[in-house]
């Protein structure tokens, strides 16, 4: 299977763009692997759908590049960096850092995509990951299974975010699942009423995100 | 090379066999060398006496685990070719069957990138070692020889493995044994990358790097102690950089937009300080649905691997444009 076999310009029939040009491309051609696009195009539909109405239609998508000559997940077409989802109304700007924006409204946004995005993608690198991923979204197919794995500070950074975005749970996000994680993420999955297995049942966890995504949206806690 | 030689490797592009991704290409006394990956991520060698014929060969793995070769290089008698060795640890789960495809029912976690050498004498037969290079994930992309010293380069990665994250720099003279490099600290973060090419050129090293804002060269006067030139990253941001060949007093390098994925060449002659676009007349890979991988100099002339569709490519006897 070729890295490139496939080159696109919208994904789930919604226009990709490139912003970080001195003039933005209104058009960006992708390139991966057949696999990967229909799993963005699964993600694209995903956050049309689970938008509320008020948010208008999915506009456009900005990335930072899916196919590059690098090493690791990018250079096999199976890695996309994601920059802005633009709703009419509403948008979501890894780009801008809104996972640390001021407005928890934004905040809760930001968690909804990432967690949209963990529905698709096992390896979702988001803005409490590293420096590196401040100003984007990295999603990429690789770790396997769509399940939780406390082994991966990507995964547990992004559960401690979201108890303390969506639960106040005042947790330090340092990527260590200890027993204050471990409680603030049994919170959450009780108020969504989703069984704890979500280590081991790729059913749950996908439950889970997009229950957590479809509150996050309207702006609302657990 | 009088002008009136024939080219080493084939003017018009060849279709090495199988379906492999060619990653680096080099030349040594056995003839050219190229490696790469297959789409079961198994690593290969093609090696071909006079750049037309080719047979392709394993590398072999030294543990259970996942290994990637990126580079490869003359050393010696022989070649060497480094990568990495991913280990994992597995568990099973519940697949959730209404994700579309065939859902996963491992979930893995990364215990360790090593980073990984092979050598060889005559191309065809590898011989393996992992390199502790002291930090939990690490990989090596490119290697090159100036005829005693070796220089490895590539990254450490991140937490959970999957990322580049910092330049990675080893030496050796045997090629078993390897100390690292030493990094200028405000300058190895590559968030996002990895050094990706070296090359040298009389007394001076030079490396690529590309991470998330573009591309960069770095400079050494000795292998060993590296530091980035900081006008590269002007001229290289929106680029990866993915091949660094060396021509007399001219260094090239093949670049692939991020904006719009076209392939651009590059010529210095100031020692990397500044760059000119050049257009080599290469003919397989300059149409959609191309990927330059590597370009090193063979014999004088220009030599760039990729793929076309699926299919493995090599040209060379390529004038650099410039002349």
């Amino acid at each position: 299977m070729a890295a490139t076999e496939r080159a696109y310009r919208t994904i789930g029939g919604v226009p990709l763009r490139y912003l970080r040009t001195e003039r933005p491309l209104t058009q960006y051609y992708a390139r991966s692997t057949a696999e990967f696009e229909d799993k963005l195009d699964a993600f694209s539909q995903d956050l049309a759908e689970a938008a509320p109405r008020s948010y208008g239609p999915l506009l456009y998508i900005a990335t930072a590049g899916a196919y590059v000559n690098k090493p690791k997940y990018h250079g096999l077409g199976r890695a996309f960096d994601l920059d802005l989802v633009r709703w009419e109304h509403k948008r979501c700007s890894p780009l801008r850092g809104d996972h640390e924006y001021r407005w928890r409204a934004t905040r809760r946004r930001y968690i909804a995509v990432d967690a949209l995005a963990r529905r698709r993608f096992k390896y979702v690198l988001d803005g409490w990951y590293n420096g590196a991923h401040r100003d984007h979204m990295h999603l990429d197919d690789g770790g396997g299974a769509l399940v939780f794995n406390a082994g991966y500070r990507s995964d547990t950074v992004f559960v401690q975010a979201s108890a303390n975005v969506m639960i106040n749970a005042g947790l330090v996000v340092d990527g260590l699942y200890g027993p204050k994680t471990r409680r603030a993420f049994a919170t959450m999955k009780d108020r969504l009423e989703i069984a704890h297995r979500v280590s081991r049942d790729a059913r749950l966890y996908r439950a889970f995100l997009w229950r957590l995504a479809l509150r996050a949206l309207r702006n609302k806690g657990l | 090379m009088a002008a009136a030689d024939p080219p080493l490797v084939a003017r018009s592009a060849v279709r090495l066999p199988g379906t492999a991704q060619p990653h680096a290409v080099c030349r040594g006394r056995a003839g050219v060398v190229v490696v790469g990956v297959t789409d079961a991520g198994d690593p290969v060698s093609w090696r071909s006496p006079d750049g037309r014929r080719w047979d392709q060969h394993h590398l072999p793995p030294p543990a259970a685990g996942n290994a990637e070769v990126w580079g490869v290089a003359a050393h010696g008698d022989g070649y060497l070719a480094v990568g990495s060795l991913l280990q994992q640890q597995s568990a099973r789960v519940v697949p959730d069957r209404a994700v579309p495809g065939t859902p996963d029912e491992i979930t893995f976690t990364a215990v360790r990138r090593e980073p990984l050498v092979w050598w060889t004498r005559n191309g065809a037969d590898w011989t393996v070692q992992t390199v502790d290079a002291g930090v939990p994930h690490a990989q090596l992309i490119a290697v090159t020889c100036n005829g005693t010293r070796l220089v490895a380069v590539g990254s450490t990665l991140d937490d959970d493995g999957v990322q580049g994250d910092a330049a990675l720099v080893l030496t050796s003279t045997d090629g078993r044994r390897w100390r690292r490099g030493t990094l200028s600290a405000v300058s190895n973060a590559l968030p996002e990358g990895s050094l990706t090419g070296v090359a040298v050129a009389d007394d001076t090293w030079f490396a690529t790097s590309s991470d998330m804002r573009g591309g960069a060269v770095w400079s050494s006067a000795d292998g060993v102690t590296w530091s980035v030139l900081p006008s590269s990253r002007r001229q290289f941001a929106g680029m990866t950089l993915q091949g660094i060949g060396v021509r007399g007093t001219r260094v090239l390098l093949a670049a692939t937009s991020l904006a719009d994925h076209s392939t651009r060449y590059y010529a210095s002659t100031d020692g990397c300080r500044t760059w000119r676009a050049m257009r080599p007349r290469i003919q397989a890979f300059d149409r959609p649905g191309t990927t330059v991988t590597d370009l090193t100099v063979i014999a004088g002339d220009v030599v760039v691997v990729g793929t076309r569709g699926a299919a493995p490519i090599i040209e060379g006897g390529i004038a650099d444009g410039s002349d």
